[in-house]
């Protein structure tokens, strides 16, 4: 497989470094950006695979970055970092097409293996989004969004046995073998429970999640 | 820099005084057919404009009404000031729209909070609102005294020097003696015409007019005193904010930050340090219900927490939903502290995560971590921390618990609790 490209965007200069130097070996860092007009004009001449995006800079933040591209470079994907584990933080990024979020804290290896995943296509939950996510379907919270298909409204029970073993802290392979599925059919979960965020009502989902703090 | 700058309203002033007394002298010896106010109505104009031109740029608050809405085109500007002068004559028109489009300004527009108006500006402007007024009053003077005129020509005065009175709070005084002496002016204006004029009809137009002429310049006034006081407060809010937010810095990041230097030959230790600060800060951001202590979610937090700092690992808390704590919940706590202590017993260099799932009937609890595992067979029957702490406890309070784990696999218990209805 080919070394992803990618671009880092956090206004912390520190941080930027660190991610660069852990990831050097497995990924092709290709730009860095530390403010949002950067971040545009850096992305669109390189158009990485991937973006490791802060969720909280000055200027919009990360979902500034995330809305204005996700249409014009569909090639591009993003993954949020963000240093609070509050998913209400992260959740506008991902329904804005942003296809996954960690926190900070991962160990560079499992931040190098989601930029890898991502790059493919996939999404990628850490553990407290999984979380978030079973709850806010779990509760109904009256997010009824896709009127089209009532289906997207609910999550299936594989879907919730899948979220459910990523919040206990499996990785992809534990949950497959938990569930005697492969590696790939957890990517197809994940990826249609991330589709179904994506299709809820935005402000429903965020005040729901600002009110719960999860 | 000021110096030279300073020279130039004297320079101003001494060119308007010129013109005006040139204009009389020339008005006197009958070459010009003109009212003397015409004379003093240009003096103003000359002055005001030569002020405008030689105060610095200031910011958009001081900026006359004009100014703001014709913005960079210039020609747009004069033709403006034009039409404001030359249409005075029509009933006052100019003035009318001059004064109306102030007030509409004054009300609507936010004060900049540290803007401090060159005086030179705002005697500038004063002067220039003045110039259109005298010219108003001396072609009404001519025309004939309709008291609906001079009410308009009050009203534009009175607009005019709100912004070389109300510019700043600290220039207070000032603007009362200049706007005290400029209602004289227009008073003695009026009670002239009143007195010509004869009728009683004339002294209550002009009694309308100079209270209109108070309205209007207290009004701006008092709105923009009630919104410095309001800007003040919010001033003071942040300011305590900032004292707080200094403080709670202080206090918890500073001192983290000094222990962090101090300890730094020892790894675990700053990691340690960066965990406690990082969770300290996460409450004091994020915070929420769940800092309640009879919250059962709460109750797993800060049992991880306590983990943290006694064992120096990191514990992925995913709490979902929360319930009341009471002495069963308070039971599986306990039992979830048991197991994540042993776990970090036994797996010190893994991370642990903690999963808790609490729904209307029933309240699961995780705990895994990514040590080397054991076979459950082996454990010895004198090692009781697994099967009384935590299985034994559980089986006492209505639940039950399971250890899933195996040699290199880790180590997953699991606690689960029916919940009372």
């Amino acid at each position: 497989m080919t070394t992803p490209r990618i671009v880092i965007v956090d206004d912390h200069e520190l941080f930027r470094d660190g991610v660069r130097s852990r990831l050097s070996g497995e990924l092709e860092v290709v730009g860095e950006a530390g403010t949002v007009d950067e971040a545009l004009r850096v992305i669109r001449l390189t158009e990485p695979d991937v973006v490791l995006i802060d969720v909280h800079m000055p200027g919009g933040g990360g979902l500034a970055v995330v809305s204005a591209l996700a249409g014009e470079l569909p090639k591009v994907r993003f993954l949020a970092l963000s240093v609070s584990d509050a998913p209400e933080d992260v959740i506008d990024l991902v329904q804005a097409g942003a296809r996954g979020y960690v926190t900070k804290t991962i160990d560079p290896a499992e931040l190098a293996k989601a930029a890898r995943r991502v790059a493919q296509g996939d999404a990628v939950f850490s553990p407290s989004l999984a979380g978030f996510v079973l709850d806010a379907f779990a509760a109904g919270a009256g997010f009824t969004p896709a009127e089209v298909d009532p289906e997207l409204a609910r999550l299936t029970q594989r879907e919730r046995e899948v979220l459910q073993l990523i919040a206990r802290g499996y990785l992809y392979k534990e949950v497959g073998l938990e569930l005697g599925i492969s590696p790939k059919t957890v990517e197809h979960h994940v990826s249609a429970v991330l589709h179904k965020l994506q299709l809820s009502n935005r402000h429903q989902l965020s005040r729901w999640a600002a009110e719960r703090q999860i | 820099m000021n110096q030279v700058s300073d020279r130039y309203p004297a320079l101003a002033l001494s060119a308007a005084v010129l013109a005006s007394s040139a204009l009389m002298a020339l008005d006197q010896a009958d070459s010009l057919r003109l009212d003397w106010r015409w004379a003093v109505a240009i003096a103003c104009l000359t002055a005001g404009l030569g002020l405008l031109a030689v105060a610095p740029s200031s910011g958009a608050q001081y900026v006359g009404t004009l100014t703001r809405i014709a913005g960079p085109r210039r020609a747009v500007l004069w033709g403006a000031r034009a039409a404001t002068v030359l249409s005075a004559p029509v009933a006052g028109i100019g003035p009318a729209v001059y004064a109306g489009l102030s007030l509409v300004r004054a009300l609507a527009e936010e004060p900049v909070a540290d803007g401090q108006p060159d005086w030179r500006r705002s005697l500038g402007t004063g002067l220039v609102g003045l110039s259109y007024v005298v010219a108003a009053v001396t072609v009404g003077f001519q025309v004939g005294s309709d008291p609906l005129l001079w009410g308009v020509l009050l009203g534009a005065a009175g607009l005019s020097a709100y912004w070389w009175a109300a510019g700043s709070i600290r220039e207070h005084r000032k603007g009362a003696i200049a706007l005290a002496a400029l209602a004289a002016l227009l008073w003695f204006a009026v009670g002239a015409v009143g007195t010509s004029g004869g009728g009683s009809e004339e002294i209550i137009a002009a009694v309308a007019a100079g209270a209109g002429l108070a309205v209007l310049v207290l009004a701006p006034r008092w709105v923009r005193r009630s919104r410095a006081l309001a800007t003040e407060r919010v001033e003071l809010a942040r300011a305590n904010e900032r004292s707080e937010v200094a403080g709670a810095v202080h206090d918890s990041v500073l001192q983290t930050l000094a222990l962090i230097q101090s300890r730094a030959d020892d790894p675990a230790e700053v990691k340690a340090l960066a965990r406690r600060q990082e969770r300290d800060l996460r409450t004091r951001l994020f915070g929420g219900p769940d800092a309640r202590p009879v919250s059962l979610a709460g109750a797993l937090r800060s049992v991880a927490a306590e983990v943290e700092d006694a064992h120096r690992v990191k514990v992925d808390v995913v709490i979902i939903g929360d319930a009341r704590l009471d002495d069963a919940s308070a039971a599986l706590v306990a039992s979830a502290r048991e197991a994540l202590f042993n776990a970090a017993k036994h797996a010190p260099d893994s991370p642990l995560s903690l999963f808790g799932e609490i729904d209307e009937r029933v309240v699961s609890v995780y705990v895994r971590d990514r040590g080397p595992g054991f076979d459950l067979e082996t454990i010895p029957e004198d090692r009781r921390g697994v099967r009384d702490s935590i299985m034994a406890r559980m089986v006492r309070h209505g639940g039950h618990a399971a250890v899933r784990t195996a040699p290199g696999g880790g180590c997953e218990v699991r606690l689960v609790q029916e919940r009372p209805r």
